[in-house]
């Protein structure tokens, strides 16, 4: 009987991390879309030097961060990848959201600023484990992090 | 140069293949390289159980036997265990040796066997006892388990199991905890076999001892009309099910000819000592 609970608790989780945790992900990249052409005009580059022909009247850091966590159904997958090894596919979509809001939100911040570019933009991950006994709930933050330069008309 | 803004046309970071169908692919992979693991250790814990010495199921007594070891015996236990003595005797001579009786209230029905001969009734069992016969048969079905090595051959294969994908995966990987009721489930569906052999063993041992085999089936038959769980439930049982086990063993009986006669009703000091024991 224990045996089959724990066998129903593992479907429901698995099922419920799957419609929920793809649903969740539609969304959030229409959504991600959207706001990335909106801030199309507001460039985030990986370029050091300022512009020599322009006059640069205020720099300053901009930062995006963005906390994910795994859902039941991911964590599975990457559960069995760890037995056999491979790419984990199950992440890459939870960390490719998470580097786009990161930026859209570094962007957010630039804007609010009146800034025309932002420069020098860097990413950083983490993973932030919290280990309680055997419960384990994975996540990672992605930060990303420029200067935003505001340019004399 | 001019910068001209623009999304990159695809997302080259991220896979476009189904998450279904990887969880598939790699849960068939898994389970397949498991099954293989747990049918070579099948073969592997048959072969070395029937060498290993006597010293082992010392061993073994000393883990897992030990809550019962130090306790003296009830008079109910002492009842039960001059019953069960008295089964031994009919046993083959190379398998007579010392098996005890200990009763732990319990409201279930059942029975164990564990190493260094430990019998192990749960009260609830004696309390649906109505005759000798039917305890008996209870009995000689546990010695059953002992002859075949049934005890040592469930401990073995499921310490190596565990051992094995605790070794593989870390101690606390969730996948452990997903495979685990898989695992215990097969090991159940294997034990159902052992169980057959057991009530096999345990018809003849009656049929020695008491020249007939009445009362064989009480239990069962008890057993059949209480039980109501739906059909798909049935994998995850320990023991065949009762109509299963009845049919079986009346097959038996009618190919041997074993007569069926009048069973000995149970003295009542055994169920009122029960009674004492569980207040």
């Amino acid at each position: 009987m224990d045996a089959l609970i724990s066998l129903i608790s593992i479907f429901v989780l698995m099922l419920l991390g799957y419609s929920v945790g793809s649903f969740v992900e539609k969304v959030h990249y229409a959504s991600v879309k959207k706001r990335e052409n909106q801030f199309l005009d507001l460039p985030a580059i990986t370029f050091r030097k300022l512009p020599q022909d322009k006059e640069v009247i205020d720099a300053q850091l901009v930062m995006g961060s963005v906390v994910i966590s795994l859902d039941y159904f991911k964590r599975f997958l990457a559960g069995l990848r760890h037995i056999v090894g491979g790419r984990i596919k199950s992440y890459e979509t939870l960390l490719d959201r998470a580097r786009r809001e990161a930026i859209l939100r570094m962007k957010e911040e630039a804007r609010k600023l009146g800034a025309d570019v932002i420069l020098n933009v860097r990413f950083e991950t983490a993973g932030i484990k919290k280990v309680k006994r055997k419960q384990k709930v994975g996540c990672f933050e992605v930060l990303a992090y420029g200067t935003a330069i505001k340019f004399a008309k | 140069m001019k910068y001209i803004p623009r999304l990159p046309k695809e997302n080259v970071n991220v896979s476009q293949t189904s998450p279904l169908k990887e969880l598939f692919f790699l849960l068939a992979a898994i389970l397949g390289i498991l099954l293989l693991i747990y049918i070579v250790l099948g073969i592997l814990v048959n072969v070395l159980i029937a060498r290993a010495p006597a010293k082992i199921e010392k061993v073994l007594e000393v883990s897992l036997s030990k809550p019962f070891l130090i306790k003296e015996q009830t008079p109910t236990e002492q009842k039960v265990q001059q019953l069960l003595d008295s089964l031994v005797k009919f046993m083959p001579a190379e398998e007579q040796r010392k098996y005890t009786v200990h009763i732990i209230p319990k409201q279930e029905a059942n029975a164990l066997a564990l190493p260094g001969g430990h019998i192990i009734i749960f009260s609830g069992l004696l309390k649906e006892v109505k005759s000798e016969n039917e305890l008996a048969m209870i009995l000689a079905h546990e010695l059953g388990h002992f002859v075949h090595k049934d005890h040592l051959r469930q401990l073995g294969r499921n310490l190596i199991l565990i051992l094995l994908l605790s070794i593989i995966l870390g101690p606390d990987n969730s996948i452990v905890e997903a495979f685990q009721p898989m695992i215990m489930t097969a090991e159940y569906k294997f034990s159902r076999n052992q169980e057959t052999r057991a009530d096999e063993f345990a018809l003849e041992l009656l049929y020695k001892k008491y020249g007939h085999v009445g009362g064989a089936f009480d239990f069962f038959q008890k057993m059949e009309k209480k039980r109501n769980l739906p059909k798909f439930l049935r994998y995850f049982s320990t023991h065949p099910f009762p109509q299963e086990r009845i049919k079986i063993l009346e097959e038996i009986a009618q190919k041997k000819g074993y007569p069926i006669k009048k069973v000995i009703p149970l003295h009542l000091e055994i169920s009122k000592a029960v009674m004492n024991r569980q207040k």
